[in-house]
């Protein structure tokens, strides 16, 4: 749900992965504002204000207070280093709180269906789903209660409890989750790239046909 | 079986160095937990086979294992006590090319515990220190 603290975030005059790197080295993240056909801002945040703000929702509406004055955001995209731990660089979006916004939300499961219990496996392919809806209605995460799931049966996106007024988007035939009967080693199939060559085969250029007859 | 690639353009590769970090591949995708490796190294077919194997053995057909990792390139050694010279030996073995931060393994549909368990004996097969990590939401 919607955030109420607003982040307090300053504007930045320093561009450029050196300065960046000084200001993350000083335990701040860099970051940009940019909607509304307004002029795009360089911003600067204190990066433990904002893991707590990421910690209380990062798919919401939030608010961002540059230099005092807030601003309705969402959180449009999230950099991190190659390890996953370090945040790089967010980029907010200005948005206002009626306006029809994309967003791409995660799937959490609830409880522990009954299938499992019979031998099957529970299998989730669609982690995160798009939606659109107003921005004041974007949800964390939209949860899925799936004690109900027998062995064979399927959630899929068309099922999805979705906050008010929202759509998702793409393939709602798509299976969010199932309980599918475990694969037995037969039914496995080999591996890809398993061959029982030893060596694999090489690509060569056909030669042409003229070469063939001399 | 090991992996190894269908068909290939050429049988032997240059060394190369394994530079930088995993731009790619370096998020769980799949399954709901993943093996990330913390150093760069050569991750041989075999190595790949002995951590599948590990995880089946003790997950037993519960979960699901996603392999992130391909061997594509082909190691080549000369026979022991052979004179200098001669050419460039034969492919021996294949390897994939691993950088920090790549994803080796995924596992979707155990609980949490059971990964820990089943990442730390997969980690022993594997010749570089490794972590398991959870999926990052993501946009």
């Amino acid at each position: 749900m919607a955030q109420t603290t607003a982040i307090a975030a300053m504007t930045r005059t320093v561009q450029g992965s050196r300065a960046s790197r000084k200001l993350r080295a000083a335990g701040k993240i860099p970051a940009i504002l940019y909607g509304h056909k307004e002029t795009p801002v360089n911003l600067v945040l204190d990066e433990t204000e904002l893991r707590t703000a990421l910690r209380q929702g990062l798919h919401g509406m939030i608010q961002v207070a540059v230099d005092g004055k807030a601003e309705s955001v969402v959180i449009k995209d999230l950099q991190y280093d190659h390890l996953g731990t370090e945040i790089f660089h967010v980029d907010f979006e200005r948005v206002s709180a009626d306006e029809r916004v994309t967003a791409r939300v995660p799937i959490h499961l609830k409880g522990t269906p009954v299938g499992l219990k019979g031998g099957g496996i529970l299998d989730q392919p669609i982690h995160e789903i798009e939606i659109e809806c107003a921005a004041s209605k974007l949800v964390e995460h939209i949860l899925v209660n799936i004690t109900d799931l027998h062995l064979g049966q399927a959630i899929t996106v068309a099922d999805l409890p979705l906050p008010e007024g929202a759509k998702a988007l793409g393939d709602v035939e798509g299976i969010v989750v199932h309980v599918i009967k475990p694969a037995t080693a037969s039914d496995e199939p080999a591996l890809p790239g398993e061959v029982s060559a030893t060596e694999p085969e090489l690509i060569r250029r056909e030669k042409p046909a003229e070469d063939a007859e001399e | 079986m090991a992996l190894m690639p269908k068909r290939v353009k050429f049988r032997k590769s240059q060394r190369g160095r394994v530079r930088g970090n995993a731009q790619r591949a370096n998020r769980v995708a799949f399954g709901d937990w993943g093996l990330q490796s913390l150093e760069p190294a050569w991750l041989s077919a075999a190595n790949i086979e002995a951590g599948r194997v590990a995880c089946a053995r003790y997950i037993r057909g519960e979960g699901k294992l996603f392999i992130r990792v391909f061997p594509w390139k082909s190691v080549t050694s000369i026979p022991l006590e052979t004179r200098m010279g001669k050419g460039k030996g034969e492919p021996k073995y294949w390897c994939a090319v691993v950088k920090p931060g790549q994803i080796l393994y995924e596992i979707s549909g155990l609980p949490k515990e059971a990964c820990i368990e089943c990442f730390n004996r997969v980690s022993h097969k594997l010749p570089f220190r490794t972590r398991m990590v959870g999926r990052l939401d993501t946009f």
